[in-house]
């Protein structure tokens, strides 16, 4: 069985914040890393590979060159090989576009029984670009997988929707959108991701994507960012005077207009 | 311009949101909401239910589409219903969030050639005609402005309310059911019992070591049902004394909530503790001490005796419900 | 005095045929003996490394090594530490070795210069000689007696008896008892006027008055006996490669294999990252032990030279909170698994085995300070938990730690911007700021702040008091504050050895950069990784505690507790103690390293100062300074250590810091002085857990600072 992971190199999502001096978001010298909810599908893969025969196992990422050592810390994590989609696109707010650069990805790797993704990705938020994806290669998509049992020809797979868990069964190949609480990923140690070999990190050029030097702005799904501003939660640290009861009823008030009674 | 708009959603309320979104957008004509019925089917699982939906959209869309959608919700089938809707020229199809909506807007997008965005609070139009979509971006770090400089647009809107209007329903068109290449069958389905779940929790009532003894923690059950909330700890709780199992710590050795509402009672507010609840929306704590550091963390504060505050607050809900 | 008598050879029996016997013996024996030596260091060696060598490969200077193995064995140092087993241990040990010198120099008299000459132990030095081994035969027969009572008797719960142990320790018994039999046979049979100084002997042969023959023909009874003791004595030689027994000699063999100069609390660094990466080879590191075939020789060793003598259990937190490990426990089944001892058979035990054990230890290093056998109990628990790291086989909390110091530079998961912002609100801050601070000449210290004081607003009052104390006193200093990263503690104490690399590496440029001359840092995990960590890596700066600075201070007479102006640490004023007294609380990882001092230096400083006006006196000082039963170098953990502050440990019956803070509570004073961050956050933790009673717990700095009167 071969598996192909997409995962999305991301800006540390812990580490972002709102300069409120300057009135922007300070993404500049922050460390970047592998989407938290990717790592998840990696788990997910390399648990498949460590219990299947015959299992091939590749990432995928989108990402400038510093993702090369996000790339590696992927492939460290139990993958055969990595790729890295040069001149790759960073915008987490065009899951379109990304969909598009994944799919092409795809076929210049070579084509796979199950393509994995994590549910939404660290940066964006959008819970998009698996179904795109699996619209673009026009098979399945499963999603939110909590549980996995591949097949010969299917693959089942537990999906949870909240209230209920449903178990579904569809034909091979397709796509998975893996849900964060399938499982703890692993932790790649500093000398793990050292010892991943050049031989292990590949690069996919544009053309290999059947691209013309600067036509990834084709594959765009026309969104853009138009402006940012401040979302902080500063508690409001008002305290409420007078005796227990009253200062209840002053609770109870202040709840009912914050609309969370 | 979004002259003709689809919504669409997997719940009632949802379609109401999705569809008051629609009509108050600058220059629509037409709103148009998809409901897909079939043998148990989450939106319109009967022609009656689909009745229901017309009446929900009443004065906000001109027409339901009631089209088959199988035996349960799919994302792909939903896809291809709002595809064929969407034939002879849309400009923007409104969903509300859901698994399998997220699955058909994924899927629509790419069919459409449309521009797509999730988490969606509100949606304007521009000078140019173009939407612009308020959503929180980087985790909650900044308010994000998008612009969806491609038509169609396809917008998938994060949770919301919406009061019910009173207008007559809305016309019902059926429509055929559309074909989706591949089977996807229910092999198995359980209902989800939840025990504990503080991150999943919309309300946290949390107890800390302000509390004198394991028996007092009872004090707290009445506020806790009142709330219709989780009931989580500080460590001394879960660790220290072991008034409570593990899994109803919060803080960094325990879960993290995203609550709207996170009550503190009798926690001082370590920082291993405040790592867990920087998410919650709204934190009021009661404690005592003018000086303990959720004081500084919380937008409301009884500094107070819990053991006189909590019966307060139980009684004071009861009067308000 | 003429004294003229001769000791007699082999009495009462035929003495050649005797002697063959004897020695054919002695012979096989010695070749037993030799056998099980070579087996046992067959089973050190492993995959052909050297026996002597320490982790990096390197072997180290036999002098200190050597002096150290012999005055542990001749003066039985450790030994001596506890007074029962003291009590037990010397008289068997030193009566032991007479006998043997005794038997030695028998064999030599007659045996060897029996041949040149007419050499006899004659005259004064028979009769000395005879008190003398009578005197060690009665030690060894108390000493047995103790020990067999203290196993089969009083039976302490840190003290499970072997089989293998009380065979020979009734096997002793039997030497003594026999030994004294005979002497006491022969006496009786042939009553000299010098027999009294045989004492023991000299009295039994009372008993045998009329049981033993009559003189000079051989008697059966005797020469079972003599045959019986022997035996034994033969039995003892051959055991002593075969058994426990082996001690005497793997014991001192393990203090001779391992480096005295290395400190306590300084962990091992199997590589050196920035070599490894500026090399152009390839090298092949290894982390960690990832089964027991897979540790050093050394170690193997040292295992072998647990002799279950239970000081570590008793003195273990883990133990006495009933968490999965015992470090005597532990080392047994290492030992176990090397099958040296007779009928063992060597198993390849994995990591995985030891996973709830090394996870349940708090690197307080009570055990090691403890063990007699200088067995290095900290080192085989790191080296299993960089196996399990390498295994990836870490729970989500410890995950999340090493993630955290990845991405925040820190191990409470909070954003790095957040670091120290306290700070701004500090007066002098700019002053204090390295790159904001304006300086003719390099600082003379870095002050650092430590995560804990970064983000936890409590500890954050440690380093305003020490910072305002480090002004008064005129010192010049500079803190990296908000820029300062991680030291990289959590991550070596967690096994990830390469994380902690990393983050060592920047760290080090960042001090450099400073020019400061010294590191001076209130919190004892950092000043540890300061000390030993960075200088296995090249780091070269010297670092001291604040205790330390703030100590030499006060003798300098730049801040005289009692004087100056009162700053800062609010918190730090007693609040509502029902008790004036101070006890003080000696944080592992100072006492540990040797560092214990300067702490109660302070705190008797300021008990001193406070004079008999006790009205204007602080509270602190009035009611005087107290100690808790465990103190100084044998001082119990806190329960924060060894990255046991950032996970939770599942089976545990009692938690670490209440039972420190109840021992800490029994000496009657209500407020609890510490010198380490992560005491004062598990001590104070313990004290909120308590009811009607009022502990307020503080640091050495904050006494200093809140008790300067304004």
């Amino acid at each position: 069985m071969r598996i192909i992971v997409c995962a999305k190199h991301v800006t540390d999502s812990t580490e972002i914040r709102w300069d409120d001096e300057r009135g922007e978001v300070v993404l500049r010298n922050l460390p970047t890393k592998i989407s938290d909810y990717d790592r998840n599908a990696i788990e997910a893969a390399v648990v498949l590979k460590e219990q299947g025969d015959d299992v091939e196992l590749e990432v995928v990422m989108v990402g400038g060159e510093a993702a090369v050592k996000t790339l590696k810390e992927a492939v460290a994590m139990g993958a055969d090989k990595g790729y890295l989609v040069e001149g790759g696109w960073d915008d987490p707010f065009d899951p379109v576009r990304g969909a598009r650069v994944l799919a092409r990805a795809i076929e210049a790797i070579d084509d796979a029984d199950l393509v994995m993704c994590g549910l939404v990705s660290e940066d964006g938020y959008n819970g998009i670009t698996g179904a795109a994806l699996a619209q673009l290669l026009e098979r399945p998509y499963l999603a939110p997988v909590v549980g996995l049992e591949p097949g010969e020809e299917t693959v089942r797979a537990t999906l949870d929707l909240g209230d209920v868990l449903r178990t579904v069964e569809t034909p091979l190949p397709c796509v998975l959108g893996i849900d964060s609480s399938m499982n703890v990923p692993r932790l790649p140690t500093v000398l793990q991701v050292m010892k991943v070999k050049g031989d292990r990190v590949g690069t996919l050029k544009l053309a290999d994507l059947g691209l013309a030097p600067g036509a990834l702005g084709e594959l765009a799904g026309g969104v853009e960012l138009a402006g940012l501003g401040s979302s902080a939660v500063e508690r409001k640290r008002i305290v409420l005077e007078g005796a227990a009861e009253e200062a209840a009823a002053a609770l109870v008030a202040a709840l009912k207009e914050e609309g969370v009674l | 311009m979004a002259a003709r708009v689809i919504v669409s959603a997997a719940d009632v309320a949802g379609l109401r949101r999705v569809a008051e979104a629609a009509r108050t957008l600058d220059g629509v004509e037409r709103v148009e909401a998809l409901a897909l019925t079939g043998d148990d089917v989450v939106l319109a699982p009967a022609a009656a239910a689909v009745d229901e939906v017309a009446t929900a959209v009443g004065g906000l869309a001109d027409v339901v589409l009631a089209c088959p959608g199988g035996g349960a919700l799919r994302g792909d089938v939903w896809a291809a219903a709002l595809q064929e809707a969407a034939a002879g020229g849309v400009d923007a199809v409104f969903l509300a969030d859901a698994p399998a909506a997220r699955e058909a807007a994924g899927r629509l997008s790419i069919a459409l050639g449309a521009a797509c965005a999730s988490m969606c609070d509100e949606v304007t139009v521009d000078g140019d005609g173009a939407l612009l979509v308020r959503r929180s971006v980087y985790g909650g770090v900044a308010a994000g402005t998008l612009r969806l400089g491609r038509s169609p647009a396809v917008c998938l809107f994060a949770a919301g309310v919406c009061e019910a209007a009173e207008a007559a329903p809305a016309p019902i068109e059926q429509r055929a059911a559309p074909a989706v290449p591949w089977d996807v069958v229910i092999v198995a389905e359980d209902t989800v019992e939840k025990t504990v779940d503080l991150p999943g929790a919309r309300r946290v009532v949390s107890v800390g070591r302000g509390f004198q003894k394991a028996d007092d923690l009872a004090l707290a059950q009445p506020l806790v049902a009142a709330l219709d909330a989780e009931l989580g700890c500080s460590r001394p709780i879960a660790e220290d004394f072991k008034w409570l199992p593990k899994e109803r710590l919060v803080g960094l050795t325990g879960s993290s909530v995203t609550a709207d509402l996170y009550l503190a009672l009798g926690i001082s507010g370590q920082v291993q503790h405040l790592t867990g609840i920087k998410g919650a929306r709204v934190v009021a704590a009661v404690n005592n001490d003018p000086k303990a550091p959720i004081v500084r963390n919380a937008d409301y504060i009884i500094q107070a005796d819990l053991y006189k505050v909590i019966p307060a607050l139980v009684a004071a809900l009861g009067g308000a419900s | 005095m003429d004294i003229d008598y001769a000791r007699e050879y082999l009495p009462f029996l035929s003495q050649r045929a005797t002697l063959i016997a004897m020695y054919a013996c002695v012979a096989v024996l010695i070749g037993v003996f030799v056998w099980g030596v070579v087996r046992r260091v067959r089973a050190y060696r492993g995959a052909g490394r050297s026996l002597w060598a320490d982790v990096n490969g390197r072997v180290l200077p036999w002098g200190p090594r050597l002096a150290r193995a012999a005055r542990d064995a001749v003066a039985q140092t450790k030994v001596r530490e506890r007074r029962l087993p003291a009590a037990l241990h010397l008289p068997i040990f030193y009566g032991m070795v007479l006998l043997f010198l005794g038997t030695l120099v028998v064999l030599f008299y007659e045996d060897v210069l029996h041949w040149f000459g007419d050499f006899q132990i004659r005259g004064l030095f028979y009769v000395i000689f005879e008190a003398v081994l009578d005197l060690a035969g009665l030690a060894l027969l108390v000493g047995v007696g103790i020990a067999l009572w203290r196993r089969l008797v009083t039976r302490p719960e840190h003290l499970t008896p072997k089989a293998s142990t009380l065979l020979i320790l009734w096997g002793l018994l039997f030497m003594g008892l026999s030994g004294f039999g005979l002497e006491a046979y022969r006496i009786a049979a042939q009553p000299d006027e010098w027999a009294a100084a045989a004492f023991v002997g000299w009295s039994l042969s009372h008993l045998l008055t009329g049981v033993a023959e009559p003189t000079g023909t051989p008697t059966t009874v005797y020469a079972v006996f003599w045959w019986l003791h022997a035996g034994g004595a033969f039995a003892l030689i051959a055991g002593g490669a075969w058994t426990g027994f082996s001690h005497l000699w793997v014991l001192p063999a393990n203090v001779a294999a391992h480096d005295p100069r290395r400190q306590r609390t300084a962990l091992t660094t199997p590589f050196d990252l920035a070599v490894t990466m500026e090399s152009e080879e390839d090298v092949e590191l290894v982390c960690g032990v990832a089964a027991t075939d897979a540790l050093a020789p050394a170690e193997r060793l040292a295992a072998d030279a647990c002799v279950a003598c239970g000081r570590c259990h008793q003195e273990c937190p883990a133990v006495a909170a009933g968490r999965s490990l015992s470090p005597r426990d532990l080392m047994q089944e290492i030992r176990t698994a090397l099958g040296a001892d007779l009928g063992g058979r060597p198993a390849d035990r994995p990591a995985a085995d030891f996973e709830d054990a090394v996870w349940s230890c708090t690197n307080c290093y009570a055990c090691e300070q403890a063990c007699p056998s200088r067995i290095r109990h900290v080192d085989y628990v790191l080296d299993v938990r960089r196996a399990l790291v390498d295994q990836n086989r870490l729970d989500e909390q410890k995950l999340g730690v090493l993630a955290a110091l990845d991405r925040n530079q820190n191990p409470y998961k909070l954003p790095s911007h957040e670091r120290a912002a306290w700070l701004a609100d500090v007066p002098y801050a700019d002053e204090v700021l390295f790159g904001a601070a304006d300086f003719d000449e390099p600082p003379e210290y870095l002050y650092w702040l430590g995560c804990s004081a970064a983000y936890d607003e409590r500890t954050s009052l440690v380093a305003r008091a020490t910072m305002d104390l480090l002004r008064a006193a005129g010192v010049r200093f500079v803190t990296l504050g908000p820029a300062e990263p991680c030291c990289g503690e959590p991550a070596k104490r967690l096994g990830e050895e390469g994380r902690f690399q990393m983050l060592a590496l920047t760290v080090i440029e960042m001090v450099k950069e400073t020019g400061a001359r010294k590191v001076v840092t209130h919190c004892p995990h950092g000043l540890n990784v300061f000390l030993h960590e960075y200088r296995a890596l090249g780091f070269e700066i010297p670092a001291l505690h604040h205790t330390e600075l703030l100590a030499e201070l006060v003798r300098d007479g730049r801040l005289r507790p009692g004087v100056g102006g009162s700053s800062g640490s609010e918190a730090s004023a007693p609040a509502g103690s029902s008790s004036a007294a101070i006890v003080y609380h000696e944080p592992c990882n100072l006492a540990r390293a040797g560092r214990p001092a300067a702490a109660l230096e302070l705190l008797r400083a300021v008990v001193a100062a406070g004079g008999p006006a006790a009205d204007t006196v602080a509270p602190a000082r009035s009611g005087g300074l107290r100690l808790p039963e465990r103190q100084g170098v044998r001082t119990f953990c806190c329960g924060g250590g060894g990255g046991n502050s950032f996970y939770q440990v599942e089976q545990e019956e009692r938690r670490i810091s209440g039972l420190r803070l109840e021992e800490l509570l029994a000496t009657g004073a209500d407020r609890v002085v510490v010198s380490c961050p992560f005491c004062l956050t598990m001590l104070r933790d313990a004290a909120g857990s308590l009811t009607g009673r009022d502990v307020d717990v503080l640091d050495v700095a904050e006494v200093l600072s809140a008790d300067r009167p304004s």
